[in-house]
């Protein structure tokens, strides 16, 4: 593949649904700033490997699960980031969204534990299989199983109290 | 109430992004670390052309079985990169790519058709450990230059690249070490983040140092591995190991930072190379892209 087709096919691509990954991230790290370098983080990985993962066409799935894990890394290294901010646009001097604008569902999804957030993102809001939930986590359906379980009835609750 | 929908519209869209045109510096510079890499060990391997026999389909076999012996880029049989007087039709060069003038067979031999006049080779350009194998190509096919890469796997089948010289600015080195991911490990993620966290085989004593666990034993250690920043910055205790534990051979990284528990990753020979010092290099590769390290 020439570099200007792999180009012009990676920026397609990342335009099309770089905005709809960036809310997986924000979904699970609760942070448009982390969720921004998340996003970066994974779509610079996702560069490196096009050809490969493009022949696969596995194209979301691969940036999804990066910002899986790359989550996992940060949680485990609270204390450093991995890629500073793209050049020009520097996440730490962007105003913080107003707290208050969040609703009580998203701040319910916040609170729960990370790999009930991380199931119940992955199954209910974007629908994937137990299988596929399972395999993008590394672990065993039964394990998305349960966590999930308790997520979504700890989510339905707040839903219940909002109605 | 729909769960799903009522996420949908609690997750919101976030304040605007920058053009997707300001990934692609970074990106060039994390392929540049990784070409650099693949680079490095592409000019280390050989550039001869070996001895070829003929087989049957009026295809030559190479029935070279063991890396070639090394060369320099200046034992090319003539310039790989030479475009001809009359560039190929799109046609003509699609029906060449089409032909399967280069080739690994389903046992692993590379044949190569005798339309095709090698100009250059470079023998396992991506260092891959037997059965596999991979080879790079620079060959004449009816007056215009052609490089093919390709990599046998060992269930049988090949992955492979190829192009018009032509149409490439870079030269057939560099084009050569732009296709390293067709070695990379197409079963599953796990060669993507191979490292296993929960797999304790170390833990650090004084300083930098590392000590075996009960049943490990401790082969050899590095303290403080250039990995770069994403992996430990100045006032972390960091070390890489190596270890063998039941007969299974492991790298390890160790590091920790202030009060923080230590945190180690274990990977499998298998999946950190042959040696220490090539698991290291992979470390470092994967610590600069970002993206979870070997997590």
């Amino acid at each position: 593949m020439k570099s200007e087709e792999r180009e012009a096919a990676y920026i397609a691509f990342v335009a099309a649904r770089r905005g709809q990954l960036r809310r997986v991230a924000y979904a699970i790290c609760g942070d448009w700033h982390q969720a921004d370098d998340l996003l970066q983080t994974a779509l610079i990985k996702l560069y490196v490997a096009w050809p490969r993962v493009q022949r696969n066409g596995r194209e979301e799935a691969y940036v999804r699960q990066i910002i899986v894990r790359a989550n996992i890394d940060e949680h485990r290294r609270p204390w450093r980031r991995e890629q500073p901010g793209l050049e020009g646009h520097d996440g730490a001097a962007r105003e913080p969204l107003p707290v208050e604008e969040r609703s009580a569902l998203f701040e319910a999804l916040q609170q729960l534990p990370l790999m009930q957030r991380r199931t119940v993102v992955l199954r209910h809001w974007l629908g994937l299989s137990v299988q596929e939930t399972a395999a993008e986590l590394g672990v065993s359906q039964g394990t998305v199983k349960s966590h999930s379980a308790r997520g979504v009835e700890r989510l339905q609750s707040v839903l219940s109290r909002q109605s | 109430m729909n769960l799903s929908e009522e996420l949908e519209r609690s997750i919101g869209e976030g304040p605007a992004l920058p053009p997707p045109q300001d990934l692609l510096l970074p990106g060039r510079r994390a392929l540049a670390r990784r070409r650099f890499t693949i680079g490095a060990a592409a000019v280390a391997v050989a550039v001869v052309v070996v001895g070829l026999t003929a087989v049957g389909n009026g295809l030559l076999r190479d029935d070279s079985s063991a890396p070639a012996p090394s060369g320099t880029p200046s034992d090319r049989v003539s310039d790989p990169g030479n475009p001809p007087s009359e560039p190929p039709s799109r046609a003509q060069t699609r029906q060449v790519l089409n032909s399967d003038l280069v080739k690994y067979d389903g046992e692993g031999r590379l044949v190569i058709s005798p339309r095709a006049h090698v100009q250059q080779r470079l023998d396992n350009p991506y260092d891959v450990a037997a059965p596999r194998k991979s080879v790079a190509i620079a060959a004449e096919i009816d007056g215009a230059t052609y490089w093919f890469a390709h990599v046998y796997k060992s269930d049988g089948t090949s992955d492979a690249a190829m192009t018009y010289s032509g149409s490439q600015e870079q030269d057939f080195e560099t084009w050569t070490a732009e296709q390293a991911t067709l070695a990379e490990d197409q079963s599953g993620d796990g060669g993507e983040w191979p490292g296993i966290p929960d797999l304790e085989l170390v833990r650090f004593t004084e300083g930098d140092l590392l000590e075996a666990v009960a049943g490990v034993t401790l082969v050899r250690q590095v303290a403080q591995p250039d990995l770069g920043p994403a992996w430990a910055g100045p006032g972390d205790r960091s070390a890489a190991a190596e270890v063998v534990q039941d007969g299974e051979r492991y790298y390890v990284l160790a590091r920790a930072s202030g009060n923080e528990p230590a945190q180690y990753i274990a990977v499998p020979e298998a999946d950190g190379g042959p040696t220490l010092e090539q698991f290291l290099d992979l470390a470092q590769d994967r610590y600069a892209e970002g993206g979870g390290g070997l997590l």
